[in-house]
């Protein structure tokens, strides 16, 4: 292992179908180079912020920022987009994401074209931007910070969720009224960029399949609880693609039911990801390693599989009532739903939506230890952390583990400190499991 | 190996110095340590061959032996590896069996860790990349002071107004104290002020493991008397130090070698 850890930073996979996803991957950067040529709109984009379906529904094509970042992690070349951010003044402690966001269109500023060699060919210029308030402050300023680099039209958008105390039944209906004024607000903007209007119909059959995704990587989760484990934590890092990059297409939806197949079928004959399985363990939360996601089957070598994640399937499927009949009221019930889909079960015990999910996913997937990622330049996932992590404690007693990193930025991790770490957290485990 | 033999060793190779401790029926029959250098190998030979003959036993004579610490890949031997955390955890029980806590500052971290009245580990941290939680601070004050580390324990002890630093980081500490140099600062109240400040960072360590008396303090910190002071200042109670705080995880490692025999 040891030899190919310099160059190699991608995880052994442990489905089939988890290995189809580079080439998903690959064509969200072809579609928007095809798309440009063709003279349709694309647009710069955050996922996890419920408006998906909104823009396959306006046939504009989406290009996720984030999660180009990401792949230029893991084919490692962030580093020339990281430095001409910060050489703008963009600081260290800011979102990687972001910094390699908008270091690659300084740079592309700078050179009059897309900078050689960028991973899958680079991001076309996006027609437009389009941030969200959704999970964290810099996925709503990042893209006005790209205007000093790009003169496209630029709308943020605000995505709200109550806090765990709020009386649901009290506060509901404004929720969903501010959220569907935001929605709409955003149709608005998209039919002035593109001078067409949202077909109704259109929107409803993207939310059809959106949901419909959504509804098979939950169940995919679900027929992970089987001992062993028939998938990875590593795996949901790469099969997240297809929900969140391709979400109200039929493109997902034949994905995860093909996933979902294999995932079947190994569980259903106790096919796992290690020869042996000793210890099940939880990722907990924070973004994972792009730039060593090997660590994962380093893991493995001592027998440990990471069971499940809290991290990217941010949503249970939920029930949106039957007397909601506009597609834009539908996207806003279904955001206030997901949002508030561990409130009631908080309010009940531990007081954090948070830790009642963790709590769940110990229980029903048999958890022997939960490993935390906290990075430095993600505050939305890492703030917080150290908190939750305590008051799991307090229900649970199973070994925990917070490694530190980030998830792009390669000056903030140290392999020999990890090793040493997941050495003592092995050691940890292999001692509960005495006790009991 | 020899089965039938009650000699067990450990090996604690750690990035300052390697460590080996020899046990014969549960007592200390020798111990040693040699500087890591830059060939951990080659220090790691050294090291055993210097205490098996202490101890009058040829290394076919050993029943069994661990390895630990940052660079126990490099072993020369086959023998399990098991974390320095483990060791240290397991050392710190075996010689006070009330230890709930324990800190050990080394060369390249600090870490904390809560155990169990088994002297398994419960929950641990280690220190962020930073060397001011490490005993890799000290070094630095030590060469710029020009005084040898073992002195800056007993040194910081007379401290009559220790220096604030006003910054967590080693590297403007460095400057830092270049200025406080050239102010006037005695170098007692200067080293004091290094142990206040990494004392508050092993403090915030401790705490997010939840201190729970009593305390141990071991690795190459536990020999720096204002150091283990200010810990225990910090935290607010006496601090435990094993005689030799360095070999603490070489003897903890020997002693589960010899467990693993047993079990």
């Amino acid at each position: 292992m040891e030899a190919t850890q310099q160059v190699k930073t991608t995880a052994v996979k442990g489905t089939e179908t988890a290995r189809e996803v580079r080439a998903l991957v690959k064509n969200i950067y072809k579609s928007a180079h095809e798309a440009k040529a063709n003279g349709r709109k694309v647009a710069y984009m955050m996922v996890a912020s419920h408006y998906d379906e909104i823009l396959r529904a306006m046939d504009i094509v989406p290009l996720p920022t984030e999660n180009y970042a990401g792949l230029c992690a893991a084919k490692r070349d962030m580093d020339r987009f990281l430095h001409k951010a910060e050489a703008d003044g963009y600081s260290q402690v800011l979102c990687s994401y972001a910094r390699i966001g908008l270091g690659f269109d300084s740079l592309r500023k700078e050179l009059g074209r897309i900078p050689d060699n960028s991973p899958d060919g680079g991001m076309p210029l996006p027609d437009m931007m389009i941030g969200s308030s959704a999970v964290c402050d810099p996925r709503f300023k990042w893209y006005q910070a790209t205007s000093r680099y790009l003169e496209v039209p630029t709308f943020a958008i605000d995505v709200v969720a109550p806090p765990p105390q709020a009386d649901l039944n009290q506060v509901r209906d404004h929720y969903i009224a501010y959220q569907r004024a935001q929605f709409q607000g955003l149709i608005d903007f998209l039919e002035m960029q593109t001078g067409k209007q949202m077909d109704p119909e259109r929107l409803w059959e993207a939310i059809r399949l959106g949901d419909r995704a959504w509804q098979l990587w939950y169940d995919i989760d679900r027929l992970r609880v089987a001992v062993p484990s028939p998938m990875p934590s590593q795996d949901h890092f790469s099969i997240m693609v297809a929900g969140h990059y391709y979400s109200g297409t039929q493109t997902a939806v034949d994905f995860y039911q093909k996933l979902y197949d294999e995932v079947k079928h190994k569980a259903e004959n106790k096919i796992g990801v290690t020869a042996e399985e000793k210890y099940r363990i939880l990722y907990g939360g924070g973004l994972p390693p792009w730039h060593t996601l090997w660590i994962f089957n380093y893991f493995e070598s001592f027998g440990a599989v990471f069971a499940i994640e809290n991290v990217y399937r941010g949503f249970d499927p939920v029930q949106v009532p039957s007397h909601v009949q506009d597609p834009v009221d539908y996207l806003a019930w279904r955001a206030f739903l997901r949002a508030t889909r561990y409130h009631d079960q908080a309010r009940t015990r531990s007081g954090s939506p948070a830790v009642e999910k963790l709590l769940g996913l110990i229980a029903d997937y048999a958890i022997d230890g939960v490993v935390f990622h906290a990075c430095r330049s993600c505050r939305a996932t890492t703030i917080g952390q150290t908190h939750i992590k305590s008051e799991l404690g307090k229900h649970c007693d199973l070994p925990m583990m917070q490694l530190v990193s980030d998830m792009v930025d390669l000056r903030d991790y140290s392999e020999a400190q990890w090793k040493a770490q997941i050495g003592a957290f092995m050691d940890a485990l292999a001692a509960r499991a005495r006790r009991a | 190996m020899n089965a039938d033999s009650r000699y067990f060793a450990g090996l604690d190779m750690g990035s300052v110095s390697v460590k080996a401790l020899i046990l014969q029926n549960d007592r200390v029959a020798a111990s040693g340590l040699t500087p890591a250098g830059g060939n951990y190998k080659a220090a790691a030979a050294k090291v055993m061959e210097e205490v098996l003959a202490r101890a009058g036993i040829a290394s076919d004579d050993l029943s069994g032996m661990v390895v630990t610490g940052l660079g126990a890949q490099s072993a020369p031997w086959d023998a399990p590896q098991l974390s320095d955390i483990s060791c240290h955890a397991r050392g710190c029980h075996a010689l006070f069996p009330s230890a709930r806590t324990i800190i050990d500052i080394g060369g390249q971290f600090t870490k904390a860790a809560r155990i169990t009245p088994q002297g398994s580990i419960a929950d641990f941290l280690m220190s962020e990349k930073c060397a001011t939680g490490s005993g890799r601070f000290l070094q630095v004050i030590s060469r710029i002071l020009h005084i040898p580390i073992e002195e800056i324990g007993p040194l910081s002890l007379q401290a009559q107004h220790p220096v604030e630093f006003s910054t967590n980081c080693a590297v403007f500490a460095e400057s830092e104290t270049i200025s406080r140099i050239a102010e006037g600062a005695r170098p007692a109240d200067i080293l004091a002020g290094v142990h206040r400040a990494m004392a508050a960072k092993v403090k915030m360590l401790v705490k997010r493991v939840k201190l729970e008396a009593d305390v141990v303090l071991t690795g190459g910190g536990g020999e720096d008397a204002g150091l283990v002071q200010a810990v225990g200042q910090a935290l607010g109670l006496t601090i435990l130090v094993p005689e030799n705080p360095r070999l603490t995880a070489a003897f903890g490692a020997a002693c589960l070698a010899a467990e693993h025999k047993r079990t």
